[in-house]
């Protein structure tokens, strides 16, 4: 039974940390948000949430592949990167959204972040520097 | 580096050999090639408009690879598509009975713009030619407000809800069908059920462990049909002024990933019409009548996506009440009790189900099943539109590049009623069809291409 336990403990530790190195969410400096619950994560990418809690538009951008980008949209929107895109195009051609932003690679989502008040990205946990903010899902 | 210029940064090679410029209209050759004796006056042009538009759309697609343009903070995006179809027996949707045609040329253009202080501005542009109709309309065009996640409010021209694809029907490039089911969502009556100038209330509302919902709530005017929009030739009308129209549509994202169920409904109350000489309604009428409808239409959806895979299922419910006049004095509303000479009471009550498999990241593959009832048990035929209708339909689709798709399906008929409201191809089928026959079984094939940025 211990070694049950021992083996699930690691299996869910390994999970944890795997999740938590994949992809770091990323904010300007400039914004007073640390914290997103997995729920306004999920309606922040679905376009469903459009306002920070302490105010401003959320601006959003996406890597336009990836393993990361790949990660993100299957664990918290439950969709492949390819069944996301096709939501967003239905939202924008129906008026019901403005596509976020789409970019090459983490270095242009830290430039984009850096560079706007009330952006949100998504990089590989590698690439954050200081010139943007990490905020934690919970 | 701007965040304006944001999406042009290394990413654009701009191309403009004539290659290039010819690869967006490869259907549109289609009809000259083997039909050039066919062509009238009035597809002439429209194929004319339609290359200088690919060739302006594939100059864009070229530059801008998938990526949206952003002009001034404006985010432009658009599509084009060609659909050319067939079958072994009738006219449907075009001169398709024993000989292909090029039923349907498309060109969206979309515009949206986010303000800082959350206020959107979005505009859509359709322009088509449609079974020999051609014209550009104002697909939509609102300003959007989202006071909380739970509440906004889109003002303008905005798309009515019913079921979960009214909205999306145009949107070739989100789903693997070139067509979405042929009588649950007819083509033909498109310009009757796509958006409505008004107002609309929606949400997405969080209920802990049970999911979320998404509503929209809308009241507002359908816009006015031109005399010469395929169903009102088809359905023998002369004009039509839709009243005020009002209804609403709930989702439930159901706490198990990819299952939603939907629920929609549209009513619209006292839409005048006027018909043509020709028109004979259940054997009253010899000459031109008015007429008042109150339409209403329910639809019930239910959708699970696991991998690759989507399963679907939807069932309509739909009822007009007509109340006739011989009072030639036509449009004007409700018509007064006191005139009132015939009531009709229409019903249609359909369902299908549909299942797609994205096999790889380009190909996909489709079939459904669609059912169609126009006399329900308990109910009477109005003229000659009793019956069922059936299709099974198997589909192909195929990405050539991410903003290049090409579409195959096929459509195994079987039931004619709903060939008169396909335009004025089959003017009282299915005694009036190619080779006098009135075959219930036929076939109808689909071939499509479609651009998109």
């Amino acid at each position: 039974m211990f070694r049950i336990l021992l083996f699930i403990s690691l299996m869910a530790g390994i999970i944890s940390v795997a999740r938590a190195q994949d992809a770091a969410f990323i904010v300007n400096t400039q914004s007073t948000e640390t914290t997103l619950s997995v729920a306004a994560l999920k309606a922040v990418l679905l376009g469903n949430k459009i306002k920070w809690d302490s105010g401003g538009v959320i601006k959003i951008t996406v890597p336009k592949s990836g393993a990361v980008h790949e990660k993100v949209v299957q664990d918290y929107v439950q969709r492949s990167a390819e069944q996301f895109d096709k939501y967003w195009k239905k939202l924008v051609f129906t008026g019901k959204g403005v596509m976020p932003t789409q970019a090459a690679n983490d270095a242009e989502i830290i430039e984009y972040v850096a560079q706007t008040p009330g952006a949100f990205g998504y990089v590989s946990a590698s690439a954050v520097n200081d010139r943007v903010k990490v905020i934690k899902i919970q | 580096m701007k965040p304006g210029d944001y999406k042009f940064n290394g990413t654009i090679a701009y191309k403009n050999s004539r290659s290039d410029l010819c690869v967006p209209c490869p259907l549109l050759v289609f009809k000259t090639q083997y039909h050039s004796g066919h062509l009238t006056p009035v597809h002439m042009p429209t194929l004319t408009r339609f290359r200088f538009l690919a060739r302006a759309l594939g100059a864009v697609l070229t530059a801008s690879a998938v990526h949206a343009y952003d002009l001034g903070g404006i985010d432009f995006h658009g599509s084009l598509s060609s659909t050319a179809a067939y079958s072994n027996n009738y006219n449907y949707l075009g001169d398709t009975a024993e000989s292909a045609d090029l039923i349907q040329n498309e060109v969206i253009l979309n515009g949206t713009k986010r303000f800082d202080n959350g206020l959107k501005a979005a505009a859509q542009v359709y322009i088509y030619s449609f079974a020999g109709y051609n014209t550009a309309t104002l697909d939509f065009a609102n300003l959007d407000y989202s006071v909380t996640q739970e509440f906004g409010i889109r003002v303008g021209r905005n798309k009515t809800p019913i079921g979960f694809y009214s909205e999306s029907q145009d949107l070739d490039q989100i789903r693997t069908f070139a067509s979405l089911p042929l009588n649950f969502y007819p083509r033909s009556f498109r310009a009757f059920a796509v958006a409505n100038d008004g107002i609309s209330f929606y949400g997405n509302v969080a209920a802990e462990k049970a999911g979320t919902f998404d509503y929209q709530i809308f009241y507002g005017q359908v816009p006015s049909l031109d005399e010469q929009q395929p169903t009102m030739v088809g359905e023998g009308l002369r004009s039509m002024r839709p009243n005020m129209v009002y209804g609403g549509s709930v989702i439930w994202n159901a706490p198990v990933d990819g299952l939603r169920f939907g629920y929609s409904y549209l009513q619209t109350a006292g839409a005048s019409l006027t018909t043509n000489p020709a028109v004979v309604i259940a054997n009253v009428f010899s000459t031109p009548f008015s007429g008042d409808i109150d339409y209403t239409t329910q639809v019930t959806s239910a959708e699970y996506t696991w991998g690759k895979w989507t399963a679907t299922t939807e069932y309509r419910y739909t009822s007009s009440g007509i109340n006739l006049t011989n009072d030639k004095a036509g449009l004007g509303g409700a018509i007064p009790a006191s005139s009132i000479v015939k009531q009709v009471q229409a019903v249609k009550d359909e369902f299908y189900l549909q299942l797609t498999y994205q096999a790889t990241d380009k190909l996909g593959l489709g079939v459904y099943y669609a059912y169609s009832d126009y006399t329900p048990e308990g109910t009477q035929a109005t003229n000659d539109k009793g019956g069922i209708d059936t299709d099974l339909a198997f589909a192909t689709s195929y990405a050539i590049k991410p903003w290049w798709l090409i579409k195959g399906e096929v459509h195994l008929m079987n039931g004619i009623h709903s060939l008169n409201g396909a335009g004025n191809s089959n003017p009282g089928a299915p005694t009036n069809t190619t080779g006098g026959t009135d075959d219930q079984k036929w076939t109808y094939y689909v071939l499509k291409t479609t651009l998109s940025f």
